[in-house]
């Protein structure tokens, strides 16, 4: 918006020097009021409708903003009464805007009056909070469309989260029409999906349809997120399922709403990975079982979250995972080696020394085998780099036993087999080994021993 | 059976050879002549046991049974500089560790060394033959449901089908 403004020519910083008073009145976006609104102090030159120096400027989500609206200007700037059939133009405006994947702002004006609001222009109905000056009379200035470029690497992200086992659901302020173009261009959603039940949601709809959050002791629904703990359930489960399975994006979506998703998928069984940006996002964050904040994110989120991205790249996360997951197999391949040699060394030295009264293997050779040869090897396998093959395979399951089947196998009869032939050395040597009886070695030995 | 002492190469068991006993008759016969060095048999036991790890390490790189256990094996240096350098502390050891590693003092001869490699490297056909036996001949661990895996590899396969739209 800042650069538009300078490309017209237009100081901005000069601008807001001479407008912005120093204590000003301003009212903060905020996800559920979706629009924000500065209250300006005018020149004394400047002339008002209603004579009085103040002039409030809002800006928000482009419905919104045009429900407040009675009057627009027109392309000579002249304040023009918002009759039906131009109303019906904008509202094809933003609709097509939404289509080509554009996210609609609004901007409007007002001319106050004295005590507009109250004195100090901050009443507002009990409850709400949307101030009274926010609600009505504003004039339509123009519907910008602002489209956030998707990066190259976003749609095959999606696909190699989908080839791993990862879900990737968009949960969205924007709304639908705008969210399925995004949705489509990510690669999240198929051409001809969007209509089919359950697919594409707005939040109201979702919220109804699984039921709300409900206190499990008392049943009341739960207005306030993350405060329960425990206590909160899902009013709908059986509905829940059916969004888990189906749902793709949610548009319209207001904090609870994804909340809601998160504990669902959650008591569903699934892991879920949340990422956010804003100070809204952090109960969701906080609830699934990691939360990705973006660095450009605020604070709240970034303390609510568990992994900070640094590029603000949706392909870090699938990275994210590649390494998680190589983190895991690194210590499953160190886990099948040490266990298999410990195995092996542990029957021979008891079965051995049982047998012979004598370990096969003395201590200082136990030593070099578990201290350095073991540690050796496993900082070795440990130190396996990730490869392509790990996204395309399944998740660890949530219950999954760090030494699988497959592994176990491996350990078990491996060393099985190990201890097998090492026994058969011991006691069957002398027929498979050439002793070397005359060989150098021994006249060396037996020198050795008359010397000493 | 070649032992100094004539009390223990006089003995019949089969799998007695230089050094490996010690003189279990509690006074040792000939104690001004009589020290032992220790045996080669045991060293070849050591020898054998390090050898069949030294393999299993190759194999150990994959864990969900690939049969290609050398794929990518040199984007790793750190894995190859370690094997490295175990196979040569190992040979190291038993050529000059003497009394102090407990092996023989002459280390094994070039034939023995042979032998033991050879089945050392055992332990990778193993691997190899591992890898095509059932998983079920192994017990599980944990306390995951046989329900639960399906359900997930279920769900997986049918990600798997939306992706390849």
């Amino acid at each position: 918006m800042l650069k538009f403004i300078e490309r017209c020519g237009v100081d901005y910083h000069h601008q807001r020097q001479k407008y912005l008073p120093k204590e000003m009145l301003r009212f903060q976006f905020d996800s559920s009021r979706k629009r924000m609104s500065t209250v300006l102090e005018l020149e004394d030159d400047e002339i008002t409708e209603h004579n009085y120096p103040k002039r409030i400027h809002v800006k928000g989500a482009s419905e919104i903003v045009l429900g407040t609206c009675t009057h627009y200007l027109n392309e000579d700037g002249v304040k023009t009464i918002l009759d039906d059939q131009m109303q019906q133009q904008l509202d094809n405006t933003i609709k097509n805007y939404a289509k080509k994947a554009l996210r609609t702002i609004a901007f409007g004006y007002k001319d106050l009056k004295e005590n507009d609001g109250g004195p100090n222009h901050e009443t507002k109905a009990e409850g709400s909070k949307v101030y009274d000056i926010e609600l009505e009379e504003f004039t339509l200035i123009c519907i910008a469309g602002i489209k956030d470029i998707i990066r190259d690497e976003v749609p095959l992200a999606v696909k190699q989260c989908n080839e791993a086992g990862v879900r990737v659901r968009m949960v969205t302020g924007d709304n639908k029409i705008t969210a399925i173009a995004i949705a489509k261009e990510c690669g999240i959603l198929y051409d001809g999906e969007e209509d089919e039940q359950c697919v594409c949601m707005e939040g109201p709809e979702f919220n109804t349809f699984v039921g709300g959050l409900k206190n499990k002791v008392t049943g009341e629904s739960i207005i306030i997120m993350g405060k329960e703990g425990d206590r909160e359930v899902i009013g709908n489960m059986k509905n829940m399922i059916t969004v888990r399975n189906k749902l793709k994006v949610l548009a319209r979506s207001r904090p609870n709403d994804k909340y809601i998703l998160v504990k669902g998928l959650r008591d569903y069984g699934d892991i879920v990975a949340v990422t956010g940006d804003g100070t809204n996002d952090a109960p969701a964050l906080k609830k699934g079982d990691v939360g990705f904040a973006m660095k450009t994110g605020t604070q709240v989120a970034h303390n609510a979250a568990d992994i900070i991205i640094q590029d603000d790249n949706f392909a870090s996360i699938v990275r994210a995972c590649m390494w998680g997951r190589n983190v895991y197999d690194n210590i499953r391949r160190f886990l099948q080696f040490q266990l298999s040699v410990n195995v092996v060394a542990l029957i021979t030295s008891f079965l051995g020394s049982c047998i012979l009264w004598e370990s096969p293997l003395a201590a200082i050779q136990l030593l070099w085998v578990n201290m350095i040869m073991d540690s050796l090897a496993s900082l070795a396998l440990a130190t396996e780099t990730p490869n392509d093959n790990l996204l395309s395979r399944p998740p660890y399951r949530k219950r999954e036993y760090i030494i699988s089947r497959k592994m176990m196998k491996h350990i078990l009869i491996q060393s099985m087999f190990q201890s097998v032939v090492l026994f058969a050395i011991i006691f069957g040597a002398p027929s498979f080994f050439p002793e070397g009886v005359e060989g150098p070695g021994n006249q060396i030995a037996a020198n050795g021993l008359t010397k000493s | 059976m070649n032992h100094p002492n004539p009390a223990v190469r006089s003995w019949d068991g089969v799998y007695v050879t230089n050094g490996m006993l010690k003189d279990f008759d509690g006074e040792p016969l000939y104690e001004s002549f009589y020290e032992y060095t220790p045996s080669r048999h045991l060293t070849i036991v050591f020898n054998v046991f390090v050898f069949l790890q030294i393999f299993n390490m190759l194999a150990a790189r994959k864990i969900n049974d690939e049969i290609n256990i050398f794929d990518g094996v040199f984007t790793n240096p750190m894995f190859c500089g370690v094997w490295l350098v175990i196979v040569i502390g190992q040979i190291v050891i038993v050529s000059v560790g003497s009394t102090a590693m407990k092996v023989h003092i002459a280390g094994l001869t070039s034939q023995q060394w042979i032998i033991c490699i050879c089945i050392g490297f055992l332990s990778l056909p193993m691997n190899l033959v591992l890898k095509f036996v059932s998983d079920k001949v192994a017990i599980k661990m944990g306390n995951e449901k046989d329900e639960d895996i399906r359900i997930a590899n279920e769900d997986y396969l049918n990600l798997r089908k939306i992706a390849g739209q």
